[in-house]
Formats: structure tokens, sequence, C-alpha cells
């Protein structure tokens, strides 16, 4: 179906239309979804929001972009407010577990086991740090490393996600690059020099 | 130092190639199925100005009826002492047989 007509008919409403597009992009939205959120039950829950605001957006959509832009952006804006409210929620969480006078909380250590299924065995482990790693990053440098890790988006498709230029998009990159080498140093010193 | 290089060069590249997840094959099913619940009126939705205007004619109301009814039960227990008073029923503190 070409990409006018498909448009056309979903701001009609068409259910074969939607069924269409919810099949071209169900892969890549869950994909992309598990990569931010790590969670397979969360990633599916977001995957099922994201066609649904789509569904709902979709008569306001002004095609200045792509419907996969469209598809993507709703899909990186669903998994970052969740994140948001995640990240408010463990805040509360450990703020309320201080009031009890228990700090076993603040003091556990996250160890990254989420395992990507799309991931070769021998990488596992390594992929695994990887995204735990990718979490720390400041949001936007987050979003840009995550799409072109997971989705192999290049770096224009990631400027017309996050709606900026593609040298910002370069800049970006390049700063989650070196953020995450100095992350990995941390880590692999503690385990290698001793 | 080499090694860690080594370990962080081999760690950033390992996500490379990677095999998209699959979304789950019912997800088109579950979609439309909370479209419909999304779709569905929970019951008759007014606007909040309204809700506001409505409780506040409820609280009105209220003060009202609770007003009235204190100041006829004022108004019947004067009448009932004026009454007592003109046939000579009332009784003082130190009179007992009037």
């Amino acid at each position: 179906m070409q990409e006018k007509t498909l448009i056309d008919k979903l701001k009609q409403a068409d259910q074969q239309a939607f069924r269409y597009l919810v099949e071209q992009y169900q892969d890549k939205v869950f994909n992309t979804c598990v990569g931010f959120v790590r969670n397979f039950t969360d990633a599916e829950d977001l995957t099922q929001e994201v066609f649904v605001k789509v569904y709902q957006t979709m008569a306001s959509f002004r095609e200045e972009a792509s419907i996969s832009t469209f598809v993507y952006r709703i899909a990186v804006n669903e998994c970052l407010a969740f994140l948001r409210k995640q990240k408010r929620q463990k805040r509360l969480g450990a703020w309320l577990s201080w009031l009890k006078g228990d700090d076993t909380e603040t003091m556990v250590q996250q160890v990254p086991d989420f395992v990507h299924p799309g991931v070769i065995l021998e990488n596992q482990e390594r992929a695994a740090l990887l995204l735990a790693k990718m979490q720390e990053l400041p949001e936007r440098q987050r979003v840009a490393f995550t799409l072109h890790k997971l989705e192999g988006m290049s770096h224009q498709e990631i400027a017309a996600i996050m709606q900026i230029s593609v040298s910002a998009v370069e800049s970006l990159m390049t700063r989650a690059k070196q953020q995450l080498q100095q992350k990995l140093q941390a880590y692999y010193s503690l385990f290698i020099e001793s | 130092m080499k090694n860690i290089e080594e370990e962080i060069q081999k760690t950033l590249h390992s996500l490379d190639g990677l095999e998209r997840a699959k979304a789950n094959p019912f997800l088109y099913a579950k979609i439309r199925h909370r479209l419909a619940e999304a779709q569905t009126p929970l019951g008759i939705r007014l606007p909040v100005s309204l809700q506001l205007g409505m409780l506040t004619l409820v609280l009105v109301l209220n003060f009202w009826t609770i007003a009235s009814n204190w100041q006829k039960s004022q108004s019947s227990a004067n009448n009932a002492t004026t009454f007592a008073e003109s046939m000579g029923l009332t009784l003082t503190d130190n009179s007992f047989y009037p």
C-alpha cells in the first residue's frame, strides 16, 4: 500500500489500513520500547498504547513527516514518559523508605540482567551491561543512541524523529559514546584490575 | 589497560547486528480491545464548570433547608412559650403552685 493512500485511509479510521499499519510497525515499535524500558511486559503495554495513540491522533497528522517518523516519535515519547514516571515512583519509594529508616533499598546495586532476545548468545552479557549503562545517559543522548543501536537508524532518520538537525544528532551520538566509554571504563576497572 | 579498552570496545559493539524483538502475535486484537474500551462512555461526562455549579447549588439548597428548618423550630418554640404564658402554664423557679 502506498504511503499517501495509507494515510488517507487511516484518517478515515479505515480498519484494514490500521491493521496493515500495525502489522508493518509492530516489531519496530516493540523493539524500540524493549530497548528503552528493558522489560517485555512494559514494552508490550507501551506498544499497545503507541498504536492506540496513533489511531486517535491520526486525524491531526499533518503529513510534514513520514508515517514511520510519526509512529516512532509517538513510541519514543511514550517510552520517555513511562521512564520519567518510573523514576518519580522510585524516588518516592526511596524517600519513603528513608523516612521509615530503612536504607537497604538505596544500598542494593542494580545488576544488568535484561537480555535482549535478538542478541547472539556470546554477546548477551555485554549487551545487558550496555543497555543498562544506556539508561544512565541524559535523555536526548539515550534516544539518539537507542534508535541508532536498536533500530539501526541513520542520523537523518533520528533527526526527523527528534525534530533536531543532523549535526545535533551527530553531537549527541559523540557525547553518548564518550559517556558510555567512561562508564564502562569505571565498571571494568573494578573487575579487571582487582 | 589494553584489556579494559578491548572490553569496552566489545561491549560498545555488542548490540551490532541485533535481531529485532518480535511483538506478540495477538497484538492487533489487544489494541482493538483497548480502543473499544477507550471508546466506551463511562457515563454522562459533564464539563467541570457545570459539575462545580451543580455541586454549589446542592450545597446552597442544603444550607437553605437547614436554615429554614432551624427558623421554623425557633418560631414554633416561641409560639408555644407565648401560648403557655397566656394560659398561665409557665413555671417559675420558686412557684410550684401558681
